[in-house]
């Protein structure tokens, strides 16, 4: 099975489909390289497409202690398999725990990135709301191991910000939980720990988000809570950034509506190789509502 | 001309394209009947669509004094413009001064409304915000008289949130810039005057706001910082609501990113009309929602 080789010797497995630009899908939590099937059939046509597991969840490896799970570990598993394809840059896309290291990606090896879309990105991100979340994380990782995947796929499927896939798209929807449930009970568990519960907050990377450069695609759900203050919070942070809200839509964007997130990753990825991703118009943060006529 | 005449004698302009369901375009502060430009001929293969200028705005009248202007005027305008043309229900879609006349519509004539369309909706709403809007309003008034809108399309047309329009489509800039030189002092003044700077601010109606019930699509541009958080807002408090921002956008959606903007529109409407909007599934509300609707 293609595989790439971390940093540690983890083995990343991945898979590669058409050529053209290379854009490289990083997963969320709940999820594995499957659920980017329909951005796949869709950009390979036009991308050389790369989807790959990450650490913990088969069939890559899962590293038996959570000390090897982090947030540096999951961007650096993206550059692991990037070298190993012998990629010099590529567009990242990331959703939710794959938004955060598509983020850090961005931040830390920007020569690598053509661009970073960070989808659905900001559980646990707000600080009032900090200790509420690592208590879950904790919590919901004794439980994938005392009660198993599948019956922890029963409960986490049915969150507040996924009953929007179940109404919209229900074989979709059974799809998503019939894959979580499949997952390692342990590697689960292990990124709950190493990655969620100890990643940094969005609003104590402030400082570092403001001095992005590349060009970055923010996209999240009206209705994805967790996620929509942080959301605007990168907007108005990074230089670089652009903000698009999706109607009547929880945290899996690209499953709830395929359609119009392949449409959005289109436009910004043509943008962007056309040069004409442009930075915030400086002009456009006056705090004057009607326009500058008062200071006249 | 063709025109209505509303119930206080105000002759309101218009302009009737297409045929089908109705949809009833209302504009913003700095645009006119004219600014529908690019969805009227995309909606009017399959929909009624009119367009009309407020009062205020040539052709329709220009009343004299700022008395004649208000929230409750511009909401029932709308009204009159519909029972003027045989309409009983449309699809109502306005842009910031013309989303504030939406939602106002939707809140008294609930039976008239297949849908709302709240776009850019939300400056001087916002209660940190109220005072210098006020402010900005009264000084905006008199400079329109005193120095004229040409001179005023200069400035204001390039607001904050009117750059990106500028920079994304310079030619619809200058059709935008042009349209704003050619409005009348007086009906812009008395706008300002009378309606903009009088408005209630929306978070003083969130009681009377959350009891919305037609289908409703909030929108507004990432840059427009005046709108984003009394969308998101609007979003939090109506469960027939949704929202949608578009990216690298200012305040100007529709003309910014017509293609973008019709296109959402249009699923939107679709949606309603084959019965398939949904309000807000409570599962999907956290226990956080209160606490965040505020902020």
């Amino acid at each position: 099975m293609p595989h790439a080789i971390a940093a540690d010797g983890v083995k990343i497995y991945f898979e590669e489909t058409g050529s053209g630009i290379p854009v490289i899908f990083v997963h969320e939590f709940a999820a594995d390289l499957r659920s980017y099937e329909t951005q796949v059939r869709h950009l390979s046509r036009q991308y050389r497409c790369i989807t790959f597991n990450a650490r913990g969840y088969p069939p890559s490896d899962v590293p038996p202690s959570f000390e090897s799970y982090s947030q540096e570990r999951a961007r650096d598993d993206i550059l692991a398999v990037l070298d190993h394809l012998k990629i010099d840059d590529a567009h990242v896309v990331g959703i939710s725990m794959g938004g955060f290291a598509a983020l850090h990606f961005g931040m830390q090896y920007p020569k690598r990135a053509l661009s970073i879309s960070v989808c659905g990105c900001g559980y646990g991100a707000q600080a009032d709301k900090r200790a509420q979340f690592q208590a879950e994380v904790k919590a919901t990782a004794q439980s994938m191991l005392d009660q198993g995947m599948k019956a922890v796929a029963e409960t986490y499927a049915i969150s507040s910000t996924r009953v929007q896939l179940q109404n919209k798209d229900p074989r979709g929807y059974l799809e998503m939980k019939a894959q979580l449930a499949e997952h390692s009970d342990l590697g689960s568990a292990n990124t709950m720990l190493g990655v969620q519960a100890r990643r940094p907050s969005l609003y104590e990377l402030t400082d570092r988000m403001a001095k992005i450069t590349v060009p970055t695609l923010v996209a999240v759900g009206d209705e994805d809570e967790p996620c929509l203050d942080p959301a605007l919070l990168l907007k108005r942070t990074i230089p670089t950034a652009q903000l698009v809200v999706f109607p009547g839509t929880g945290h899996a964007l690209n499953l709830e509506e395929p359609d119009m997130f392949n449409a959005m990753l289109d436009r910004f990825f043509h943008l962007v190789e056309s040069g004409r991703w442009q930075p915030r118009d400086p002009r456009s943060k006056a705090t004057s509502i009607l326009g500058d006529n008062s200071k006249k | 001309m063709p025109h209505v005449t509303t119930p206080d004698g105000v002759k309101l302009y218009y302009e009737e394209t297409g045929s089908g369901t109705p949809i009833v375009f209302v504009h913003e502060f700095a645009g006119d009947y004219r600014s529908w430009e690019a969805q009227v001929r995309y909606f009017s293969t399959r929909y009624r669509c009119i367009a009309y200028s407020a009062r205020g705005y040539l052709p329709s009248d220009v009343p004299p004094t700022d008395a004649s202007y208000s929230q409750e005027y511009a909401r029932d305008d709308v009204l009159a413009i519909m029972d003027g043309l045989g309409i009983k229900k449309a699809h109502v879609v306005g842009l910031s001064m013309g989303g504030f006349a939406t939602l106002h519509f939707g809140l008294k004539y609930p039976e008239r409304a297949l849908s709302l369309s709240v776009c850019g909706c939300g400056s001087g709403a916002h209660p940190d915000r109220r005072e210098a809007f006020i402010k900005d309003s009264q000084h905006n008034a008199d400079f329109m008289l005193k120095e004229g809108m040409k001179r005023f399309s200069e400035t204001y047309g390039l607001s904050a949130t009117r750059v990106q329009l500028q920079n994304k489509n310079p030619r619809g800039f200058a059709d935008f810039q042009r349209y704003l030189g050619e409005h009348d002092a007086t009906g812009s003044a008395n706008t300002m005057r009378g309606y903009q700077s009088r408005r209630p601010g929306l978070y003083d109606l969130m009681d009377q706001l959350k009891t919305i019930q037609v289908p409703m699509l909030v929108a507004t541009g990432d840059e427009d910082e005046a709108c984003i958080e009394p969308s998101v807002m609007l979003k939090r408090l109506i469960p027939s609501a949704s929202l949608v921002v578009f990216p690298a956008s200012g305040h100007l959606i529709n003309l910014e990113q017509p293609d973008l903007f019709n296109a959402t529109i249009d699923r939107f409407i679709d949606l309603v009309e084959s019965g398939r909007w949904q309000p807000r599934d409570p599962r999907s509300k956290s226990a956080m929602l209160e606490r965040d609707l505020r902020r």
